[in-house]
Formats: C-alpha cells, sequence, structure tokens
C-alpha cells in the first residue's frame, strides 16, 4: 500500500485498516508513457486514478489549440467526473507530460466498494471537493486577475508545476499570450 | 422544490421512505430577504441549504467590485464548501439575489446523519459534483471564450437567469465590461 496515500485516508476519516485494505483491494497500477492519453476526447471515462509518480494534463482542444483545466502531480487524483461511471463520452482529454505511474479504480468497482462500505464515499466527496476548490479559485482569477497577477500568483502557488510542464501550456492555462508570458518570466 | 430533492435523493441510492423522513427531520427552515447573506465574506460558514425558491449568488471583491463566481437558483444547494468543510474564514460572500427560501443542514446535524446513514454521503457528493463541473466550465469559458462567446453561451444556457440578475453582475461574471453587454444586447 502506497504510504503517503494510507495517510491522507486517515486524515480524511475514521477508518479501520479493513476499510483501508478493502480499498487498495481495488486499486491496480497503471503506467502511462509521456504523452499517451489516461482520457481521449469521445472516449468513455472508466477510471480515476492516484499519481503515484508523474504529472498529467487535463485539457479540451478548442480552435485546434490545446487549453488545460488543471495540471495534476503525484499525490493528488485525476478523472474525468463529469463522463466518469456515465456513458457519455468525455468531452474533455487527459494526458501525461511524464512518464506517470497511477493507481487507478474503475467505476465499477469503485461502486462496489462503496457498497461494502459506505464509508469510503467520503474519500470520493474529499477529493471532489479539492477540485472543486481549486477550480472556482482558478475560474475567479481568470475573471478578476489581470495576466501578471495570474502568473505570480502561479508561481506562488504551483511551483513545482512550473519548471514541468511547457510553456506554452501555462500561457494557454493563465489565459494568456505566450509572448506575454515570456515578457512577464524576463521581467522577473 | 421539495419534489425535486426526494426525486434526486431516490436517483442516488436504494433510501427506504424512513431514511429520506428522517434526512428531512435534521433541515430547518430559513429565509434570506434579498439583499442580504447566507455567508459573509470573514466568516466562518456552518450551513449548507437546499433553495426551495429564490436565488443566491457567491461572489468576490476585487478592487471594490463585486465579481460573482456562482448564480444558484431553487432547487440546487448554497455552499461554500472551501469555509464549511475546512472551518476556514470564507473568501467568498453569498447573497440573495431575490428573497429566498431555504432548508438548511448544519455542519454538525451533517455529520450526525451521515454517521447514522453514511449512504447520505453520496448525495452530498452528487451535488458537489455538480458545483464543481459547473465551475470547472465556467472557468474554461473564461479561458477559451471570447467575450461574445461566453455571452452566448450563457444566454443559450442560464436564459431564466439571464432576466433575474442584474446586467451588471452578469457582465462582470462573464469578464466584459458592461458596455461590452449592452453593445451583444442590442446586437441580438
Amino acid at each position: 500500500m502506497n504510504d503517503i496515500l494510507v495517510n491522507e485516508i486517515k486524515s480524511i476519516g475514521n477508518f479501520s485498516k479493513e476499510d483501508i485494505e478493502l480499498f487498495f483491494s481495488f486499486l491496480e497500477e497503471s503506467f502511462i508513457a509521456k504523452g499517451d492519453h489516461f482520457l481521449s476526447e469521445g472516449q468513455i471515462s472508466h477510471y480515476v486514478a492516484y499519481i503515484t509518480s508523474g504529472l498529467t494534463m487535463h485539457y479540451e482542444v478548442h480552435d485546434g489549440v490545446e487549453i488545460p483545466r488543471a495540471f495534476r502531480i503525484e499525490n493528488q487524483w485525476i478523472g474525468a467526473l463529469k463522463n466518469f461511471g456515465n456513458r457519455e463520452p468525455a468531452d474533455s482529454a487527459i494526458k501525461a507530460l511524464e512518464d506517470t505511474w497511477l493507481l487507478r479504480i474503475s467505476a465499477t468497482n469503485l461502486q462496489k466498494a462503496f457498497q461494502l462500505q459506505p464509508k469510503l464515499i467520503a474519500l470520493k466527496d474529499h477529493y471532489t471537493e479539492l477540485s472543486f476548490i481549486k477550480n472556482m479559485q482558478h475560474g475567479s482569477d481568470l475573471a478578476m486577475l489581470n495576466a501578471k497577477q495570474r502568473y505570480y500568483k502561479f508561481m506562488r502557488e504551483s511551483p513545482d508545476v512550473i519548471n514541468r510542464v511547457p510553456q506554452y501550456y501555462i500561457a494557454a492555462y493563465l489565459g494568456i499570450k505566450p509572448q506575454s508570458l515570456s515578457r512577464l518570466r524576463k521581467e522577473k | 422544490m421539495i419534489n425535486k430533492l426526494i426525486s434526486d435523493i431516490k436517483k442516488i441510492d436504494n433510501f427506504s421512505d424512513e431514511e429520506i423522513d428522517q434526512f428531512f427531520s435534521y433541515l430547518t427552515e430559513g429565509f434570506i430577504a434579498k439583499g442580504d447573506h447566507f455567508l459573509k465574506m470573514g466568516e466562518v460558514s456552518h450551513h449548507v441549504a437546499f433553495i426551495t425558491s429564490g436565488l443566491g449568488m457567491h461572489y468576490k471583491i476585487y478592487d471594490g467590485i463585486e465579481i460573482p463566481i456562482d448564480f444558484t437558483p431553487e432547487g440546487m444547494w448554497l455552499a461554500y464548501l472551501a469555509s464549511f468543510t475546512n472551518g476556514t474564514p470564507a473568501d467568498v460572500a453569498i447573497k440573495a439575489l431575490e428573497d429566498t427560501k431555504i432548508l438548511k443542514l448544519s455542519a454538525m446535524k451533517m455529520q450526525e446523519l451521515f454517521q447514522w446513514q453514511p449512504k447520505f454521503m453520496a448525495l452530498k457528493n452528487f451535488y458537489t459534483e455538480l458545483s464543481f463541473m459547473s465551475t470547472a466550465q465556467h472557468g474554461a469559458d473564461l479561458a477559451m471564450l471570447n467575450g461574445k462567446q461566453r455571452y452566448y453561451k450563457f444566454i443559450q444556457e442560464k436564459p431564466d437567469l439571464l432576466n433575474r440578475v442584474p446586467q451588471y453582475y452578469i457582465a462582470a461574471y462573464l469578464g466584459i465590461k458592461p458596455q461590452s453587454l449592452s453593445r451583444l444586447r442590442n446586437e441580438k
């Protein structure tokens, strides 16, 4: 069992050793090479996954350009909740920007785990909340801050991501032109 | 709207009528007059609430201007989870844009409910996911679409809000200048 994830689970709720073992029994290891997809646009989303190492990008394609919605690194979860478990094809995609190792769980097994131990729903809800709060923050930053403020905030809050993600993705994520981003980087 | 809530609950899991009655016994009726706050900036949020009639707005203040982050009409839950779950002071405020009737659930009662029947966590997760998807989409729209596209998307997806929310709030929510919004409205 992954120690970091076990400790995190313990901090989320009052789970017994058996609850945690039950949850882990449904997780399977999986690998995505850099550039490959965890979920392609139009696919049915069958899995959510915990990143043990690596980095992924959740994105949409708009006018032929990949617009990142979120970057996720080790010890974070990935998934397309909008389409997870239902039969609708995904309208967004998730790919690995580095070689990435995962612990994944299928929608079917997640439901099984919840039936066996409903307390485990607290885990899904916890991680949904985390993503929700992050996303809301990103949305309000895009509405309220100017490009320079967005860039400085991103540097401050995600210093571990900034050197691992290509510049043009960071620019697109922050809704600023690549030229403006280069200028901001030089100003620093 | 109570019927919608009951049908949402039944969609999520096989709850008995007793369980649903029990759930409703945890809720208390409340009222927020138009312009009053459900949550003030800097307060800790102790409640979530189902709106039976009315309209709420999440907003932040930036340079003295209220920037809406989300609008919540009847049939949805009003909450600021970043504060409610973590017990931290809210960096967002929530106020009523119309006289609003709610069914409130306190954090303490929610914990009681979850201990009594953990399956109700799936209900909370269902609504958290809904809010998550709506804000994720709004963030992506702000990053990808131009002012005109954002406005047309808003009209298409939330025609009911268009006539219930003051123009300057819609403009600020969409990240466009009030003058540009008037121009777009006249173009139509």
